[in-house]
């Protein structure tokens, strides 16, 4: 597998779609207009940085992943000390979504911050709008080390030739388990390494602990991220490229497989709105949640909570990467640019990136960062945190279907919920799905590659 | 038409139909009637049951420590009425400042709504002018609009106008209400004209007759607007959520949100006491309205 997902877009659709970004062509569907001539591509190569200034202030909006509100004020601190930039932390909503809403709407406006949350589903939307700036002269002027970035981390931020984010609060879904359950149901104390070992042991596990074994979350950005296991594990995919493969054997098996866990075997349920909060109150068995969650979970169960590889389907291992980036806005001036440039350095160095990620359950998203310190302390006090940074190197980038056209995700969320919470037939919802993305895609996307 | 005494026949006391629900029976449609009556009552207890329980559970469980609200079966009621999650919330986020604001825009913006929605409604039922219709029309086609689509040119314009962060970028853009025009205009239509026209012969001026005849006899009708709007204000998340950037400035329910954990464990139960600060002062506002509420909102069904 190629480390980047873009290699196969040809000279043509890198012509094309850098003349878009030079352009700044506004997608209105995406909810929000581009942002004047400043931004796109050209904005980036044409700005000669050894002759910026910084800004003195520069604002910044987040959602504080993992409750990191604390966290993200103490890194500021840290920065304005060794610097003299003021940053301005703004709570821009409660989710990646709702940070996106605030975003587009203020993209029209002279509202802009110098610096936003952009994740996995919303960054390619403000790349192809027109709305963020390609970081690599940038990252270059300011001796960024990308190189020591997670590979996989960093290129999923590449498009055409560039990098539109660096890597912030990153995660991977993760296998928890209540190993005191685990204990009583006479199980190693160990995740299931497949979904044939789990459906063994689910109904000792259910017998053992008088629980549910395995809650399931659900909601967008959420429900298409973990169903990735299945589906890739299955040999399946959302999409190949822009062509939605949802119709294979493959797919549907996977889809088939989660109903029958649900129903059938009645060893899976979505418990309720907060699968997370279910398993750390002893209602369920394991789950499946963001590595985002491990500090929050091991903080709340009253019991001791084991981790895990998710399980692998017929096909092997498969994992996806989640979780969120940061990215400059186009529409800036370069003195604000340059700032938020800086301390975007900063907060993704190699300390940084260790100190937030053992506070919050995060990746560390700098390679020296994984084998420091900061992090060996971590894994000492929390050996769970191992698994989900080993994990991480068998992950893949995501199939574009769901995260780079315009509600992808929210049109295969809404046919997992239909085969999870309504039994609803895999076949007519995933086509349901494949229609709608298929048509955004040729009405968001297409015309600007 | 008289009617002749000697053609009516005398109706004997043992024939006449029993009184409903007395001691000599019923008529044959009465336990039919009874039991969908019944139906009724039972489908409205349902109705209520959907609506009342989630409260009463987020009352009870803003008292909970994390465990009580997690068991099954179910358990109602805490084991004690502790108030550490009530401290937990008012700790972790500044619920003053959020309440002063969402109480300022509020108010401010129910009552200019309800200012607007009535000179609006005067203005369209006693004025004549051009295209009175049509202007009624587009007020009732503004009801069919949703807020979403509104929301990116309002956003530019409060930008552009530098009232990000101001209450005026708070309560300004949402207080064209149609709904109260709509409710308001269709009340005026029942109104006796007689009392206006001996009002206006008296020498009294359109603002006069407004705020001294049509007001107090629209309280009702004014009450009804005035729930809704200011439900409306309070609850109000997409806007605030947009024009807002600095914690002081922010309203309760976006507030709120700082309480949530994304990606982490959410403490339901601080959560829940967070709610239960938010909700109370519009279920007072509802208990103190609420008789003039129906009488409101019925009031201009039937016209003519």
């Amino acid at each position: 597998m190629n480390a980047s997902p873009f290699a196969t877009m040809n000279r043509r659709q890198l012509l094309q779609l850098a003349a878009l970004l030079g352009g700044a062509g506004a997608l209105a569907a995406c909810g929000g207009p581009a942002v004047g001539g400043a931004g796109g591509a050209a904005s980036d190569a044409a700005t000669d940085w050894a002759a910026v200034t910084p800004a003195q202030e520069i604002t910044w909006w987040s959602n504080h992943p993992g409750t990191s509100k604390d966290i993200e004020s103490e890194i500021i601190k840290r920065f304005t000390a060794e610097t003299g930039i003021k940053v301005n932390l703004v709570t821009a909503g409660a989710n990646y979504d709702e940070v996106a809403q605030k975003f587009q709407a203020a993209s029209g406006s002279s509202n802009v911050p110098d610096l936003v949350i952009a994740s996995d589903v919303w960054w390619f939307r403000y790349m192809i709008n027109g709305q963020i700036l390609p970081l690599d002269q940038l990252a270059k002027h300011l001796e960024f080390g990308t190189d020591d970035f997670n590979t996989t981390l960093y290129n999923d931020y590449g498009f055409a030739d560039s990098h539109w984010a660096v890597p912030y609060a990153r995660s991977t879904p993760l296998f928890y388990y209540n190993r005191a359950v685990w204990e009583k149901a006479g199980l190693p104390d160990r995740a299931p390494k497949t979904w044939a070992e789990f459906d063994e042991w689910a109904p000792k596990i259910a017998s053992a602990g008088e629980v549910m074994p395995l809650g399931l979350g659900k909601g967008t950005s959420w429900t298409a991220w973990w169903f990735c296991n299945m589906l890739w594990g299955a040999g399946g995919a959302y999409s190949s490229d822009w062509t939605m493969t949802l119709d294979t054997p493959e797919a549907l098996a996977a889809a088939n497989y989660l109903q029958t866990i649900i129903y059938d075997n009645k060893t899976a349920a979505v418990t309720s709105n907060d699968h997370v909060a279910d398993f750390g109150a002893g209602l369920t068995g394991c789950t499946i949640a963001s590595t985002g969650s491990l500090t929050g979970i091991l903080g709340a169960a009253k019991f001791e909570v084991g981790t895990g590889f998710l399980p692998e389907g017929v096909k092997g291992p498969a994992c996806p990467t989640g979780g969120t980036g940061l990215a400059i806005p186009a529409g800036k001036s370069p003195e604000q640019q340059l700032a938020a440039g800086m301390f975007l350095k900063f907060l993704t160095n190699a300390e940084n990136t260790a100190y937030f990620s053992s506070n919050t359950g995060y990746m560390p998203v700098r390679t020296s960062a994984v084998e420091g310190e900061t992090m060996q302390a971590v894994y000492a006090k929390m050996p769970q945190f191992r698994t989900a940074v080993d994990q991480l190197a068998g992950t893949r980038v995501q199939d574009w279907g769901r995260v780079f056209v315009p509600n992808g995700d929210k049109d295969l969320t809404t046919a997992l919920e239909k085969i999870m919470l309504q039994q609803g037939d895999p076949a007519e919802a995933f086509a349901t799905a494949s229609a709608s993305i298929t048509k955004s895609y040729e009405e968001n996307v297409k015309p600007y590659l | 038409m008289s009617l002749d005494a000697k053609k009516l026949s005398p109706v004997k006391v043992a024939e006449m139909p029993p009184w409903p629900g007395g001691a000599a029976g019923g008529t044959p449609q009465e336990p039919a009637r009874r039991r969908i009556q019944a139906g009724g009552y039972l489908m409205m207890l349902a109705a209520v049951a959907v609506m009342v329980l989630p409260l009463v559970w987020m009352m009870l469980a803003s008292f909970k420590e994390r465990d009580e609200i997690y068991t099954v079966p179910i358990q109602w009621l805490p084991e004690s009425f502790d108030l550490s999650n009530y401290a937990a919330a008012l700790a972790a986020v500044p619920f003053g400042n959020f309440f002063i604001n969402s109480l300022i825009t509020t108010l401010v913006g129910a009552t200019l709504k309800i200012a607007l929605g009535l000179t609006t409604a005067y203005a369209v039922v006693f004025l004549e002018f051009p295209f009175k219709n049509l202007i009624f029309g587009l007020v009732v086609f503004a009801l069919l609009v949703p807020q979403q689509i509104v929301i990116i040119p309002n956003y530019t314009l409060v930008s552009d106008l530098g009232w990000i962060n101001t209450y005026q970028g708070l309560i300004l853009p949402g207080l064209a209400s149609a709904f109260g025009t709509f409710l308001f205009r269709q009340h005026f239509l029942t109104l006796p004209v007689s009392v206006l026209e001996a009002a206006a012969l008296d020498g009294a001026s359109h603002w006069t007759r407004l705020w001294r005849f049509v007001v107090p006899i629209s309280a009702p009708t004014i009450a009804a607007v005035a729930l809704v709007s200011i439900v409306s204000e309070w609850n109000e998340y997409l806007w605030p959520l947009l024009v807002v950037d600095r914690a002081e400035m922010m309203t309760l329910p976006v507030g709120l949100t700082l309480l949530q954990n994304n990606d982490g464990v959410t403490n339901w139960g601080v959560l829940m006491a967070g709610t239960v600060l938010i909700t109370v002062p519009v279920l007072l506002v509802f208990f103190l309205l609420q008789r003039r509420i129906v009488s409101g909102l019925t009031s201009g069904a039937v016209t003519g």
